[in-house]
């Protein structure tokens, strides 16, 4: 078990300046909402609430913040102090921003005119320029509109779905949870029933999807790490040339780092031999494996091959 | 028990928000009594630590140099009109759409979800969750250059290793990464960074404004697909003629369309016309179908794909 280190100061106070007014516009609420909103423990709660009770212009008790915690509810008294938060910061207005915008580009329930609006009052605070200047592009697959009803329908459907390892299009049987986008691609978090686990598939290699009419609602954990579901995942150790990383830009990686040669050691996990193939073509002479040994000749045997066709 | 920093840095915004008129530091020591060291030397330095985090929350401190018989000492205040958010007025429907929003768009930091706290006060933490999702990538130096395209300022920075003067015209999301398009004002020209590739802080120069070029669309600067970016290895044509195996047409037609197709071959493979303008990302194309493509034409291109392979296969034999 690892313990954690003191909050730091900054974090602490920035929770502190916005949960005040919150509070005070509750006047009680109960300690676990309370900490279920702000992403705190309890504990953490009842810490920062404390302190924040002590504080105020003078240690007369008429000037501190007037809040208390009784058993599991907390108590709000007089305003005195922070009766609004404090104004967004630049990051949050950024965020808001991109939010907002990028939000506006999905199809469905995200953007609707609710939102326009929204982004209009928020423009007229901050500032007209700050919509001009950021744009986000989201490429929308056509199914995008289809497959995000079906998750929020937990409808479970059937797919056709093409396998770059192998070239062949396999039926399967699925349970969509999520569906996002990561880098250039869609993807479609579902639970698999053939396989009876999660798996991730890439939109754009779904070639055919429908209802089965059934319905399966599940529980939507946090995503787990790319790959850690496949049956097939190998971790492989490779060496990159200096000035090629930038080929590893869209590959998950388990680590990276710089020797004082210039070369970089990559850790990456490898579902399919083919997988490895692929990335191996593309940095060339570029990249040696050097974990597992199995694969230290892979590039040149697939040089080989590809080198056939011509 | 020395006083905790948090309990001290609370109790001096309470103070510089109530004050009337602007206080100074001994003032100010002298109403959180016992709360700074009694060392002036090292009092001043926790009161400018102190500063620091509030300055770094957005706090914003107002200070000046004062007159009369507190002549030439600096006096600091903190107005609440300042301090305070205003009310954006959102609706329910609108706060709505916002949390979706902000529940939506992943950018890997709890900016988005501190903005909602503030702006959305009222709101509540048990909407419905967005079925669809999106992965942005982030970088703290996107909110400062974020302020100085709306500003019209001049952004400093260093960018493969030379420093670059930049008017910032838009910053654009694209396919994971953040770009910076703007007037390089050494070259004079337009020019695209990427966002991750800034190397150390942007600095905005205060004292440098312009005007954005009128109707400029950040999206439309560069295009999308890499492979027409230019790259300067001129293999005689913008287009491939690309040979692809039955098994995988399927990835390209979903990427090209039915107009990309020129030829259908009796073994169910397809040739595809796929742009080559940049040869760098067109062999990080090509070699995705490993031995299921094979390059056609141009001659030049196939020849680089030959060469690539046989110094792979050369460099271990």
């Amino acid at each position: 078990m690892t313990r954690r280190g003191p909050r730091p100061v900054n974090l602490r106070l920035r929770r502190i300046l916005v949960m005040l007014p919150w509070l005070m516009d509750r006047g009680t609420v109960s300690t676990r909402e309370m900490a279920d909103h702000f992403g705190l423990s309890v504990d953490d709660l009842i810490a920062d609430l404390t302190l924040a009770s002590l504080c105020g212009v003078s240690e007369d008790p008429n000037d501190l913040i007037d809040l208390w915690v009784d058993e599991d509810e907390v108590h709000f008294g007089l305003p005195k102090y922070f009766e609004r938060p404090l104004r967004l910061t630049l990051p949050e207005a950024f965020s808001l921003v991109v939010s907002a915008k990028a939000a506006s580009e999905l199809p469905g329930a995200v953007a609707d005119d609710a939102l326009s609006s929204a982004i209009a009052k928020i423009a007229a605070v901050i500032g007209e320029e700050s919509l001009t200047g950021v744009d986000v592009e989201i490429e929308v697959p056509a199914s995008l509109d289809g497959l995000s009803r079906a998750v929020a329908d937990a409808a479970v459907l059937s797919i056709d779905y093409w396998s770059p390892t192998s070239g062949e299009t396999s039926s399967r049987r699925i349970t969509p949870l999520e569906v996002f986008a990561d880098g250039p691609h869609w993807y479609l978090r579902s639970f698999d029933h053939g396989a009876v686990g999660e798996r991730t598939f890439r939109v754009d290699r779904i070639e055919a999807w429908s209802p089965t009419g059934d319905t399966d609602r599940r529980t939507v954990g946090p995503r787990r790490p790319w790959f850690a579901d496949s049956p097939d995942a190998t971790t492989v150790t490779i060496a990159v040339e200096p000035g090629w990383t930038w080929v590893l830009e869209h590959y998950p990686l388990v680590s990276i780092e710089s020797r004082p040669d210039g070369w970089t050691d990559v850790r990456l996990v490898v579902t399919s031999e083919r997988w490895l193939q692929r990335l191996l073509l593309r940095l060339g002479t570029h990249v040696r494996v050097n974990d597992p040994s199995e694969w230290r000749d892979l590039a040149v045997v697939t040089a080989r091959n590809v080198r056939q066709n011509y | 028990m020395p006083i905790h920093q948090l309990e001290r840095v609370t109790n001096l915004l309470t103070l510089l928000l109530s004050a009337r008129r602007h206080v100074t530091f001994e003032e100010i020591r002298n109403e959180l009594r016992g709360q700074y060291p009694e060392n002036l030397v090292a009092a001043r330095a926790a009161f400018e630590r102190d500063k620091a985090i509030l300055r770094d929350e957005g706090v914003p401190i107002d200070q000046t140099v004062l007159g009369g018989d507190q002549a030439g000492q600096t006096g600091y205040r903190v107005l609440r009109s300042s301090y305070e958010i205003e009310d954006f007025g959102l609706t329910d429907a609108e706060a709505r759409a916002l949390r979706l929003a902000v529940g939506a768009i992943r950018l890997g930091t709890s900016w988005s979800t501190e903005a909602m706290w503030k702006v959305d006060l009222n709101g509540t933490t048990d909407d419905e969750a967005s079925a669809i999702g999106v992965e942005l990538p982030v970088d703290d130096r996107l909110p400062v250059i974020h302020q100085a395209i709306g500003r019209r300022q001049v952004v400093v920075f260093g960018y493969h290793g030379r420093e670059r003067r930049l008017q910032p015209w838009g910053l654009l999301a694209r396919d994971g990464f953040w770009y910076l398009v703007g007037l390089d004002e050494g070259v004079n020209e337009r020019r695209t960074f990427r966002v991750d590739r800034i190397e150390g802080r942007v600095r905005i120069d205060d004292e440098a404004t312009f005007e954005s070029p009128t109707g400029f669309a950040v999206r439309e600067a560069f295009p999308s697909d890499p492979k027409l970016l230019p790259d300067g290895i001129d293999v005689g044509a913008d287009l491939a003629l690309v040979r692809v195996d039955s098994s995988d047409t399927g990835a390209v037609l979903a990427q090209y369309g039915p107009e990309s197709v020129r030829e259908q071959r009796p073994d169910g493979s397809l040739v595809f016309a796929i742009p080559c303008v940049n040869v760098r990302a067109f062999l990080q194309w090509l070699f995705g179908f490993v031995d299921r493509a094979e390059v056609l034409e141009p001659a030049l291109l196939r020849a680089v794909v030959v060469r690539w392979l046989d110094e792979m296969i050369g460099t271990s034999a």
